[in-house]
Formats: C-alpha cells, structure tokens, sequence
C-alpha cells in the first residue's frame, strides 16, 4: 500500500516512516509542507495521505487545508489526519463532504501500533477513523433536548466506539459482548436517531457522523 | 334593517339632530363653570371635573345609540379613599395627615388632572359647538328652512320647488349626519389610540419640555446665588472651619445640576470629586497628627482629626474651587441666558393670554380701564392694534424656538468648570493604571506559578517515570526479555499519560485552534462542545491583538460554562461584533436569569482580565430571563481576513 506523509518534525516523520515500513507499508513521499504534499499526491497516486494538522510555513493548520484541497482535487482520496490536540471544528470540516475514507487521529495514538495500523488499514478502504476524544466532544457537545439524550448509558457506549469507525466485531469485543448483542444496540441507537438503517458498516460509520455533524 | 324601521329612522333623524345641539350649547357654558369652579378650589377642583363628565359622557352614550358608534369611557378608574392606618393617620405619598379630606382631596386632584381624558373632554366642550353643532342641525336646518321657504313664497312655483328640494334633501342626509356626528364625537371623546406621537407631536412635546426647563433653569440659577455667598462668607468669617459643611450642601446642589443638564441636553459631565480621605491614624499617645508642608498640627479627637483631613481634601482638590466658581458664575451667566426667553414663555401664556381674558371677562361687568392689550402697547408701541392673545402666542413660540440652544449653551458653558479637570482626569487615570498593572502583573506571575507547578507535578515527573522505567528495562533486557517488554509498555502508557496532561495545560495557556484559527473559530469550538445549543454569529473582518484575542476567548469559555452549569438553559447565542473601534461579544441565553456580577469568582475573573485592556463586562440577567452578558473592549483589526459565516459548525476553510 502505497502512502504519502506530510510531518514536519523529522524525528516524528522518520519515526512514522519505520512503524509504516515495519507494517508493510511503501512509504512514496515523505515531504514538509501542505505545497508538497498536494505535489506528492498528484505524481505519485497514493493509496492513503497521512497529514500533521499543523505544517510550515505558518504553523497554523495548512495542513488540515491541503488535506481538504488533496480530497477535493481527488474525490474519495484517503486522508488521515494527525494532530498534538483535536478539535470538533477540524473533525466537522474533513467530515463535511460526506465520503468516507477520512481519518482524524492524535498522535499519541500512534503508540498503540495495532490499533493505529488497523486505523490505517480502514481509512484506506473507504472507513473512518476518528479520535475517541473528538467522538467524545462530538455526542457531548449536544443539548440536553437533543435526542442523543434518550440513549442508555450502554448504547451511548456503542454509539461512542461505533463512532469511531470501529467494526461490529471490534465493538463487541471491546464492551466484551456477543456481535449480537452489539447488532441490537445498535438498531436501536438507529431507531432513536431517526437513521435508516444499513448494513455495511462503512455506511453506517458515516450515517452515524454526518449525523453528529449536523447537530 | 326593515322598511318601516327605515322610516322611522328617516323620520327621527332630524328630531335628533336638533336634541343634538343641545350638548354642543351647553359646551362653553359649562366649560366656564369648571374653570370658575376649579380655580375657586371648593369643594375641590376634582368635584367640577367629575361632574362636567356627564355632558360628554351622554354625548357618548348618544354616539353609541343614534350614530352607531361605540366610544369607550376613557377615564382613569377613580382612587380608593384614604385608608386610616393603626396610629390613626391618613397617607398622601410621604405626608401623614390625621384627616381624610386633604389626601382625599389630593388624590382626587391628580387623578383628574392626570387623566388626559379631562383635557381633551375640555377641548371638546370647547370646540363642539363649532363642528359637532352645525353638523347636527344641518337636517333639521335644511328642512325647516325649506319648509319655512316654501310656505313664505306661496305665490312663487320655483321658490316652492327648491324649498321643497332642500327640505328633502334635509330627509336624505339625517341619518348620515347622525353617523358622521358620532364619528366625530369619537375623535375627542374615546381613549387615544395607543400608537406612537407622531413627528410633530414629539416635536411639539420636545418644545414644551425644552421651555419648562428654561423657566427651570432660571429660578434654579438664581438658587446658586446664595450656595455660593453662603461659601464665601464661611471662608471669610469662620476662617473656614464652616466651609466643608457648605461645600457638602452645594455638591449635592451641582451634581444634581451635573445630571440634570446631561438629562436635559445629552451633554454628559462627568463628577469630578476626589475620593473620600482614609481615615486618621492615631499615635501611640492617642492623638492625630496632621502635616501641612513645612507646618503640622496635632488633633486631640478623632473628630477633630477628621474634620481637618477633609479640610484639607477639599482645599487640595480643584473640583471644590471650580464648583464654588460655577456657583458664582451661574447666576449672571443663567440671568443672561434664560431671564428673557423664561419671561417670554411664561409671561405669554400667562399674562398675555389667560389675564386678557379675565379683564375681558370683567370689563364686560364692571369699567375695569386696564388690559393687557396696554401693557403690549407700552412695550412694544409699533405693535399698537395687535391683541394681547396674538402677541402672547407669538412671544412663547420665540421663546421656545431658542429654548433648546440655549439649554444646550449652558450645560456646554457649565461644562468647562463642572466637568473634571484635565489635570484631574489624567490623574484618575494613572492612578486606574497602576492598579490595573498592578493586578496583571500579579495575575500574570500567578499563572507563571500554576504552569510552573502543573509542569513540575505533572509532565515532568511523569517523564522521570518513564525514563527510570526504560533504564529498568535496559537492565532487565537480557536476563527477563517478559518482565522488560511489560515494562517498555509502562513506560508508553506513562508517556500517553503526559501528553494528555501537556495538551490540557497547553490548552489553558493558549488554546491551539486560537493560534490556528482566530477568536470567531475558536469561539465556534467552544459552542460546538458546550452541553447546550450554542449558536455563534461572527462578524470580524480581521483579526484581534492575540492577548485580547485570548481574553476574550477565555471570558467567552468561562460564561458558556456559567450558562450550562447555573442558567437552566437550552440555548445560548454568541455574537461577535467590531464596530467604531470597540469589540463587542455578547453571550445570550435563554434561561431562568436573575444571575449577580458579584456572585462567583468567574465573572471577577473575567472582569480583571479585561481590565488589562481597558474592556468591561456588563450583565443584564432580569430574574425569569434572558440573561445577557456584553464584553466591550476598545482595539482594532489587523490584517483584513474575512472570517463572516453563521449557525454552529458551519464549516470554514
């Protein structure tokens, strides 16, 4: 799987650069700026963009727009998006063409190797990844009327994991219940949201964020 | 309406035009019944009042019966009487009587006169003979005159034919003159409809406030006069030990003064007096000691010491000596600008007008030579054949013409010696400096403090951890590969540990999304993960100074967390404005109100926050809601970048 990295910090993108290596990943690009990385996308077709929010030259979040601009330019392009901290305005804006194949992650995430490989993995078949912290912000930014309100204190745990791009499977193995079991909560979290219901779990990640995104 | 009821009111319509005349005869009449009666005083004002009611009130209930026109009483519902409390008194306002009659009397006097139902029934008395009277005998006038025409002119056919004509003419319009009498009834007689004065109106109302102050400000010029004697004899004859308590009479006098003018003209002057001295602080031996330069003096009381200090305030402070100059000054100066329009205005109306028709009045009675057509003579003898009345009305227009000018002259003239002195305000405000600096400095190494610690608790010692647990493993490495391996995993948990404490001090000191972004989008993420419906509206064509820029966010992030913690609200908006140079964040929510400024250290939080750039927080928190925070800071924009969208999380990029 071919990847293209933006990172300023050489230590980090070189860090990066060998767990990717390790993992079995081919590492295309490994450039500095927003610039460069709309360069890299372009020339070399990558599979999946991995993009520091902050880059030069104003250290702002040039490289949250160049992501924005890389899937805007190649519609459906795999983005993921590493940051020092999150914030719900960012998550909102990569979410906010309502494709899949969008990660928002911390970087200390990156720690957790199988978890973040696995991310990767997802993000590039079209998935989502999004940073328990920012699914947290998500569902808690919500008024008390909202009717995220209604859910048991169990399905808004599902809702939580779900919301972060994670598989049935995942789900249930994490809360340490049956798929089953998880199948129905998750029916009924669709049922008090008012979603249609889906079967594939990519479209029910998205279902279930474009959602949060609107509230 | 069937055919013979038709008939009938065809055939009464001129009977009750004719009965209609008979309230606009007794009109005039009665109005001079209620103005001899009311200027007489007894019973009371109120008794002739109430009892001229009945005229309009039957030309009301006629309306209603003959015109098919409703007209609502408007009078006030009448006060209750005077109710004798437990020591035996009556109440009027602040007065105690031990008899009912006075407030009683009172009562009733202001209820009538309040009402402006009783001018305009006035009016109407006044002028219903001259409209609703010829309307109402226009039928029964045209066919008595037709008929009476007719019958004199027996011998002449076309007398007969246009008699006859206009007599049926007569007929046709009775009841439309009926109608259209009722409708006129209703123009004085019902209540006013409740819309806003028109242009001239206002206007109109503006003048007469505008004169009424005229003739204000001329007798209160006048009161300045003995103030200031009474101060320049204190300092003269009691070598000034009387003067503090005449300068405290005349403060109260002037800063009523100040304010009036500001209410009067919108020319705002600000009070100029220095604070209150600190109290005296006594010796070992009990006594107080003053020093005055190069002389002291030493006080046996503390009464005494107090007395001396305030002395010695008020020598020192200019506001005393400017006040004392105004208070001089006012007379000549309020002589010079109001004695001849407050004349006018008065002496108008009153002399010109109201005693014209009172010698008229008993001329026709008695061979009362003087009027004060006379008076207008010997003034003005060019005006020789003008009546007094004319010349009345016209010396109170021009009065009232220049009256706002000259109120306005005035404040601004009073505000070169009433208003602060440079001096005196350049003062203040080094002295709001420094303790204001004083404040950030303090809050600044305060905060230093807290990162100082955060970080030496924190980050730091967490980082000690993981490196101790790495040299353990480094050890264990060979010997114990398991042991090493659980160890390694340690020291990473310890390290996600940290950075998530880093990322929250981070976010204290200077949240990230501000640097990124700027204040509108970091304000957005703080509405976006508020636990309540927060809409933003944002309208900054630029950026903020980033430590205001900061302020602002964390004042905005601190009432956010107000509102959902103590509000009881849903909602909550978020508006950002700049305009003529001040930043203006309002914070609204629609919760249960009744929120203090002085309860909970956040609100002094952000006020001294603010207070480093010169920015102040109001709130406006009614109980029952909405409460409204607003936060002024006075800055500009930088580096034009359009950040204008609305509604919460919208996207931006």
């Amino acid at each position: 799987m071919r990847v293209v990295l933006a990172e300023d910090v050489y230590l980090l993108r070189e860090g990066l650069a060998h767990i990717l290596r390790a993992h079995g990943f081919e590492v295309a690009a490994a450039v500095e700026t927003g610039e460069d990385l709309l360069d890299a996308v372009a020339d070399r077709e990558p599979d999946l963009a991995i993009v520091d929010v902050r880059l030069p030259p104003g250290y702002s979040d040039e490289g949250l727009r160049a992501a924005i601009e890389a899937r805007r330019r190649r519609p459906g392009l795999p983005v993921l998006v590493l940051s020092q901290y999150v914030e719900q305005i960012y998550a909102r804006e990569l979410l906010a063409d309502g494709a899949g194949g969008v990660g928002y992650l911390l970087k200390d995430r990156v720690f957790d190797t199988r978890h973040f490989v696995d991310a990767l993995r997802r993000v590039a078949s079209g998935g989502t990844a999004m940073d328990p912290e920012v699914v947290a912000k998500l569902i808690g930014g919500t008024s008390p009327r909202h009717p995220i309100a209604l859910l048991t204190p169990r399905e808004r745990d599902v809702l939580q994991l779900m919301a972060q791009g994670r598989s049935n499977a995942a789900v249930a193995e994490r809360l340490h219940v049956s798929e089953g079991t998880v199948g129905k909560h998750i029916a009924a979290i669709f049922a008090k949201l008012g979603l249609e219901p889906a079967d594939d779990t990519n479209r029910r990640v998205l279902a279930v964020l474009t959602y949060l995104n609107r509230s | 309406m069937g055919r013979g009821e038709r008939v009938v009111a065809y055939a009464l319509a001129p009977l009750r035009g004719l009965a209609l005349a008979a309230p606009a005869l007794l009109g005039p009449p009665l109005l001079v019944v209620i103005f001899v009666g009311a200027h007489a005083g007894l019973p009371s004002p109120a008794f002739f009042v109430e009892h001229g009611r009945r005229l309009p009130e039957l030309a009301r209930r006629l309306a209603a019966r003959w015109g098919g026109v409703a007209v609502a009483s408007p009078y006030r519902p009448a006060p209750p009487p005077p109710v004798r409390d437990a020591g035996g008194w009556y109440r009027d306002g602040d007065d105690l009587f031990r008899s009912a009659f006075p407030p009683a009397y009172l009562g009733r006097l202001r209820w009538v006169a309040g009402d402006p139902a009783t001018w305009r029934d006035l009016a109407w008395m006044a002028l219903n003979p001259l409209i609703g009277g010829p309307l109402a005998v226009l039928s029964p006038g045209l066919i008595g005159g037709g008929l009476a025409a007719a019958w004199l002119h027996r011998p002449a056919p076309g007398r007969l034919v246009l008699g006859g004509a206009a007599a049926l003419l007569g007929v046709a319009i009775g009841p439309w003159t009926l109608r259209a009498h009722a409708r006129w009834t209703r123009v004085l007689l019902a209540p006013p409809a409740r819309r806003a004065p028109g242009r001239i109106a206002r206007a109109a109302q503006a003048r007469a406030a505008a004169g009424t102050r005229v003739c204000a400000s001329a007798v209160l010029a006048g009161a300045a006069a003995p103030l200031a004697v009474v101060q320049v004899l204190a300092i003269a004859l009691t070598a000034l030990r009387l003067w503090p308590d005449t300068v405290a009479v005349s403060r109260r006098f002037v800063s009523w003064r100040r304010a009036q003018m500001g209410e009067w003209t919108g020319v705002r002057i600000a009070e100029p007096y220095g604070p209150e001295p600190p109290p005296p602080r006594p010796e070992p031996d009990g006594s107080y000691r003053l020093e005055w330069g190069p002389f002291g003096t030493l006080h046996r009381t503390r009464e005494a010491a107090v007395r001396a200090r305030r002395l010695d305030r008020l020598l020192r402070d200019p506001a005393s000596w400017r006040d004392l100059a105004w208070l001089l000054l006012e007379a000549p100066v309020g002589a010079l600008l109001f004695a001849v329009p407050a004349v006018l205005i008065a002496g108008g109306p009153v002399v010109l007008c109201w005693l014209w028709l009172w010698t008229s009045a008993l001329g026709l009675v008695s061979d009362l030579a003087w009027s004060p057509d006379d008076l207008v003579h010997a003034v003005a003898p060019g005006l020789a054949g003008v009546p007094a009345p004319v010349a009345g009305v016209a010396a109170a227009a021009l009065g009232l013409a220049c009256a706002p000018a000259l109120l306005r002259w005035h404040a601004l003239l009073s505000r070169s010696l009433l208003a602060p002195a440079r001096t005196a305000v350049l003062t203040g405000r080094v002295g709001a400096l420094t303790a204001s600096r004083a404040r950030v400095s303090d809050d600044k190494a305060a905060e230093l403090r807290r990162i100082e610690r955060d970080l030496h608790d924190g980050a730091q010692a967490r980082w000690v951890a993981v490196g101790m647990t790495l040299a353990a493993a480094e050890e264990l490495l060979d010997r114990d590969p398991a042991a090493a391996k659980a160890m390694i995993t340690g020291a990473k948990d310890l390290s996600v540990t940290a950075l998530g404490e880093l990322r929250e001090l981070i976010r204290g000191i200077h949240p990230p999304v501000l640097a990124d972004r700027g204040l509108a989008d970091a304000v957005r993420t703080l509405a976006m993960d508020a636990p309540l419906e927060a809409e933003v509206r944002a309208d900054l064509p630029g950026r903020v100074a980033e430590p205001i820029e900061a302020a602002v966010y964390f004042a905005v992030s601190e009432l956010l967390t107000n509102v959902a913690r103590h509000a009881g609200a849903s909602k909550a908006s978020v508006e950002l404005r700049h305009e003529d140079g001040v930043l203006r964040v309002t914070v609204a929510d629609d919760g249960r109100g009744g929120a203090a400024a002085g309860h909970g250290g956040g609100l002094h939080g952000i006020r001294r926050r603010l207070d480093a750039f010169d920015g102040v927080l109001t709130l406006s928190s009614p109980p029952g809601g909405p409460t409204v925070a607003t936060l002024e800071i006075p800055c500009a924009l930088s580096s034009p970048r359009t950040s204008t969208s609305c509604g919460k999380g919208s996207p931006t990029s």
